[in-house]
């Protein structure tokens, strides 16, 4: 598995597009800013993510997912000093009999840390769509802020959706939450977009982009437009 | 001039059987005033025209001119030129007004509309509902208020063109103004196409032309009339009805109270 390396440190700011990645190690280090977009488009069964972030520096990481083979993915994000902020945003969407998990963990090492996860995803026909992952606060890391969010809707009855995300919070004077949702297509938003002319495939189709949109519209216009084309294909 | 056609229609929500038979006709060169006691089956008669698949068809038939409706998707009612401007709305998270809005209008047209006359078509209709043009950028009825999501259900008419209109409760929720707004744009539109619309405010209807009234009472038609008999129910309620031999439906939750106030004094009973 062929590794790639982004460091940015000393007061730099940097963003990344990249398309298809097997294994990632960041590094975020010195007063930097780093804004990754990834996307994957590819049938790389195993992918990697690991990250520092150091002092008052920021991730924020933006991950869409549209492959249609299985996928095991675990990405690991140390905030090791102070002022160290990670922001994860991912979309995945499933179809026929795929199956993809997501473990995605956050480790606050020292204190005011910042680390905010939200997963979408949208599991259609057969497949399975599992969120895991831990944000943890060690002790010592007070004032650290963590906060875990999960939603999957699930299109189809034989698919499956499931989010367990944990918390291990080993110190006090911290702010911490998280929620999960895994729920069905609104059967409600469904007749009420039919009931302008829309097929059932197109509603779907306009539910599913309005659901991703928070993170679709954060990539440049091609990969927009390579989103389009696979949902369209998926529905 | 096309004719939907309704016979013997029964209908079940959630297995409890809300019409009992009903035969009613609408045509798109009439308007039509629904009245009826709540839970007696005006809404289930529109949600079910549209293909609600929470409403399940017993037996009976809807034809719109030769066309079996029942056989029909939502979607195909919809190309047929049927609409429903719905009592709630729904609002959909991310969805855009203006793309839905040129989706559904592509869904009527074989050739997708152009920009410029898409934007012409959606400018004129947001000035006639009085809406300001920047809503058109806010996600479908997403953090609307009752009154916007009502207009904004008007203003999807006006852009899809349907031959014939069912109106559920299209003014509740609507301040004194916006009713002047939607009775203007009916009544402009009443010309073109057929209304049945469903109120409990004789208000809305004094505003516009009515050429029929029917009265539904326990899924069936119980009293057909002219614009006189809104004024009398609401003066009177629905109580003579009984007198009448008429027999309602969810006895116990049956009021007497006049059309024009039902929502408030229900409101300041639950108080």
């Amino acid at each position: 598995m062929s590794v790639q390396n982004i460091f940015v440190n000393n007061r730099e700011n940097k963003t990344i597009e990249l398309a298809d990645f097997s294994s990632l190690n960041i590094e975020v280090l010195d007063n930097s800013n780093l804004n990754l977009k990834l996307v994957n488009f590819s049938k790389n069964n195993n992918l990697e993510f690991n990250a520092k972030v150091g002092k008052n520096s920021t991730l924020a990481v933006i991950f869409a997912d549209f492959s249609d083979s299985d996928i095991q993915f675990k990405s690991n994000v140390n905030l090791i000093e102070e002022g160290a902020n990670c922001t994860w945003n991912l979309a995945t969407l499933s179809s026929k009999k795929s199956q993809k998990q997501f473990d995605v963990s956050f480790k606050h090492l020292v204190g005011s840390t910042t680390a905010i996860m939200d997963n979408y995803g949208v599991a259609k026909d057969e497949s399975k769509i599992v969120f895991s992952g831990t944000n943890h606060i060690t002790e010592g890391a007070k004032k650290s802020v963590t906060r875990q969010n999960a939603k999957i809707i699930v299109f189809d009855k034989e698919a499956n959706g499931t989010a367990s995300p944990i918390l291990k919070i080993d110190e006090n004077d911290v702010v911490a939450s998280h929620g999960a949702v895994v729920g069905q297509l609104n059967s409600d938003h469904m007749f009420y977009l039919m009931s302008r002319g829309l097929t059932k495939e197109e509603a779907r189709m306009i539910i599913t982009m309005g659901y991703l949109k928070p993170i679709s519209t954060k990539f440049s216009e091609d990969i927009q437009k390579r989103i389009v084309e696979v949902i369209k294909e998926a529905m | 001039m096309s004719k939907l056609v309704i016979k013997n229609l029964h209908v079940a929500v959630k297995g409890k059987e809300i019409l009992k038979g009903l035969d009613i006709e609408f045509s798109t060169n009439e308007t039509v005033a629904l009245l009826g006691p709540n839970g007696n089956g005006k809404s289930t008669l529109l949600q079910t025209i549209m293909g609600n698949p929470n409403y399940e068809v017993i037996k009976g038939s809807i034809y719109y001119d030769d066309k079996d409706v029942l056989k029909l998707s939502t979607d195909e009612r919809s190309k047929l030129g049927l609409f429903l401007g719905m009592q709630y709305p729904s609002e959909v998270p991310g969805v855009n007004n203006s793309d839905f809005l040129k989706a559904a209008l592509n869904a009527h047209r074989e050739k997708p509309v152009s920009l410029f006359e898409f934007y012409k078509l959606l400018n004129n209709a947001y000035e006639e509902m009085h809406i300001p043009f920047e809503m058109a950028n806010r996600n479908l009825n997403e953090g609307f208020s009752g009154g916007e999501k009502k207009k904004n259900e008007i203003l999807q008419m006006l852009v899809l063109n349907p031959d014939l209109v069912l109106l559920d409760e299209i003014d509740s929720g609507l301040d004194v103004d916006a009713i002047q707004v939607v009775a203007s744009t009916i009544k402009k539109e009443q010309a073109k196409r057929g209304f049945v619309i469903v109120s409990h405010y004789a208000k809305l209807y004094e505003l516009i032309n009515i050429n029929r009234v029917y009265v539904l009472v326990n899924g069936k038609v119980a009293k057909v009339g002219d614009k006189s008999l809104i004024k009398k129910i609401d003066q009177e309620g629905y109580e003579w009805l009984k007198d009448e031999g008429i027999e309602f439906a969810n006895e116990e939750k049956m009021n007497s109270v006049s059309i024009g106030s039902c929502a408030t004094k229900e409101a300041l009973k639950e108080k």
